[in-house]
C-alpha cells in the first residue's frame, strides 16, 4: 500500500467534515423529540387563564369560575361589606397579608385585598384542609359567632374568613384565602390566572 | 508494565490524551478502524451497497420514534383513536414523529428489499457467506413479524 502517497491532512479533514455534518443532522433530528416532551397543548389549555364576565354581577353577589380545577370566587362588595372589612381588622390574624407573600400578589396586598375595592377575587379553598367555605354575607348573630360581620364560614372545622378572605384569629386555618393572579380587561371583564406582569 | 500498554493515539489533535486513556482500556480505535475508517471492502462498490447501512439508520429511527410514540399512545381499543388524535394535534412535534414512524415502516421494507436484491445481484450469498444470507433471512422474518404486529395495534 502506497502509504506515502496518502494525503493524511485531507483524510482528517474529510473525517471531521463528515462528523460535523452528521452532528448537525443529529441535532436537527433531536428537535422534534425534545419538543415532544414539552407541555402539550392540552396541558397548556388546562392551565390557561380563564375569563369571567362580571358585568351582570349585582352588588353583594358572588359568582364562581373554575381555574386550574379550583373554584375562584368573585364577590362584588357593597359599601357595607367594605365597612365590615375595616371593622374586622382587629379580629383577623394577618390583616395586611404579610405572612405568606405567595398567597397575595403585590397589587392585592392592601386592606381590601383587591385591585378595585369593590371586587374581591379569591380561590375558594380553605387554607386549612382544602374544604370549600360557605358564604355567610349577612351580618347577624350566627351559631359560630354571635358578633358576625359577614364573610365565609368553613363547615369542616369552623375556620372563619372576613369579606376580604382574611382568616380570623385562633382558627384552624393558618392563612388568608389565596388571591389568584388576575387583571381587569375592562369594567365588566376579568381574567383569572394572568396579571400585568405576564404570568 | 509500560510495555503492556498500547501505543498512544496520534492524529486526533487536542483529543489525543483522552482517546489514549480510553483506548488503553477499551479497543476503541481498532473498532473504529475495523468498522468505519479502514473497513475492508473492494473499491468498486456502487450505490447498491448503501442500502444495508440505510436499513440500519431506519431501524434506529423506528426504535427512537416508536419509544417517543409509546409515551403518548394508549394501546386500548376504546382510547387508541383519541390518543392518536392527541399525538397529531396536541403533542408538540407529535405529528412529525408519527409520520416518521409510519413512513419509516415502509422505508424499512424498501431498504431491505433493495439490500436483498443487491445480495442476489452480486452473489453475496455464495461461499463463504452462506450463513450471512441465512441469518439475514431470519432477521427478515423478524422484521415482517414485527411490522405485522405493529399494524395490528388498535
Amino acid at each position: 500500500m502506497a502509504d506515502k502517497e496518502l494525503d493524511q491532512g485531507k483524510r482528517r479533514f474529510l473525517v471531521v467534515a463528515t462528523g460535523v455534518a452528521g452532528g448537525i443532522a443529529g441535532a436537527a433530528a433531536a428537535v422534534p423529540f425534545v419538543a415532544s416532551m414539552l407541555p402539550s397543548e392540552r396541558a397548556r389549555a388546562a392551565g390557561a387563564p380563564v375569563e369571567a364576565d362580571i358585568g351582570s354581577l349585582a352588588p353583594g353577589e358572588m359568582t364562581r369560575v373554575e381555574w386550574r380545577g379550583k373554584p375562584v370566587w368573585i364577590v362584588r362588595r357593597t359599601q357595607e361589606m367594605l365597612e365590615s372589612v375595616k371593622q374586622s381588622a382587629g379580629r383577623v390574624a394577618d390583616p395586611k397579608s404579610e405572612r405568606k407573600k405567595e398567597l397575595t400578589p403585590e397589587y392585592a396586598r392592601n386592606e381590601f385585598r383587591s385591585i378595585k375595592p369593590e371586587y374581591l377575587v379569591v380561590v375558594g379553598i380553605c387554607t386549612h384542609l382544602g374544604c370549600s367555605p360557605v358564604d355567610k354575607f349577612k351580618a347577624q348573630a350566627e351559631a359560630f359567632d354571635a358578633d358576625w360581620k359577614g364573610g365565609f364560614y368553613c363547615p369542616c372545622h369552623g375556620s372563619l374568613f372576613d369579606l376580604a378572605g382574611r382568616v380570623y384569629k385562633n382558627k384552624p386555618a393558618p392563612d388568608n384565602l389565596e388571591v389568584p393572579p388576575h387583571k381587569f380587561l375592562s369594567d365588566s371583564k376579568i381574567v383569572i390566572g394572568e396579571d400585568k406582569k405576564g404570568a | 508494565m509500560a510495555a503492556a500498554e498500547k501505543q498512544p493515539v496520534t492524529g486526533a489533535g487536542p483529543l489525543n490524551g483522552a482517546l489514549t486513556w480510553v483506548d488503553q482500556r477499551f479497543p476503541l480505535m481498532s473498532l473504529w478502524r475495523d468498522h468505519l475508517t479502514e473497513y475492508y471492502a473492494p473499491k468498486n462498490f456502487n450505490f447498491w451497497y448503501y442500502f444495508g447501512s440505510l436499513a440500519m439508520l431506519v431501524l434506529v429511527l423506528q426504535i427512537v420514534t416508536g419509544i417517543f410514540l409509546t409515551m403518548h399512545y394508549k394501546p386500548d381499543a376504546a382510547q387508541a383513536f383519541a390518543s392518536v388524535e392527541y399525538i397529531m394535534r396536541d403533542v408538540p412535534g407529535g405529528w412529525l414523529i408519527r409520520y416518521m414512524h409510519s413512513t419509516g415502516a415502509s422505508a424499512f421494507f424498501i431498504a431491505v428489499y433493495l439490500h436483498m436484491f443487491r445480495g442476489l445481484l452480486y452473489g453475496s450469498y455464495r461461499k463463504p457467506r452462506e450463513l450471512i444470507w441465512v441469518f439475514g433471512m431470519l432477521i427478515y422474518l423478524c422484521l415482517m413479524a414485527e411490522a405485522f404486529f405493529c399494524y395490528l395495534l388498535p
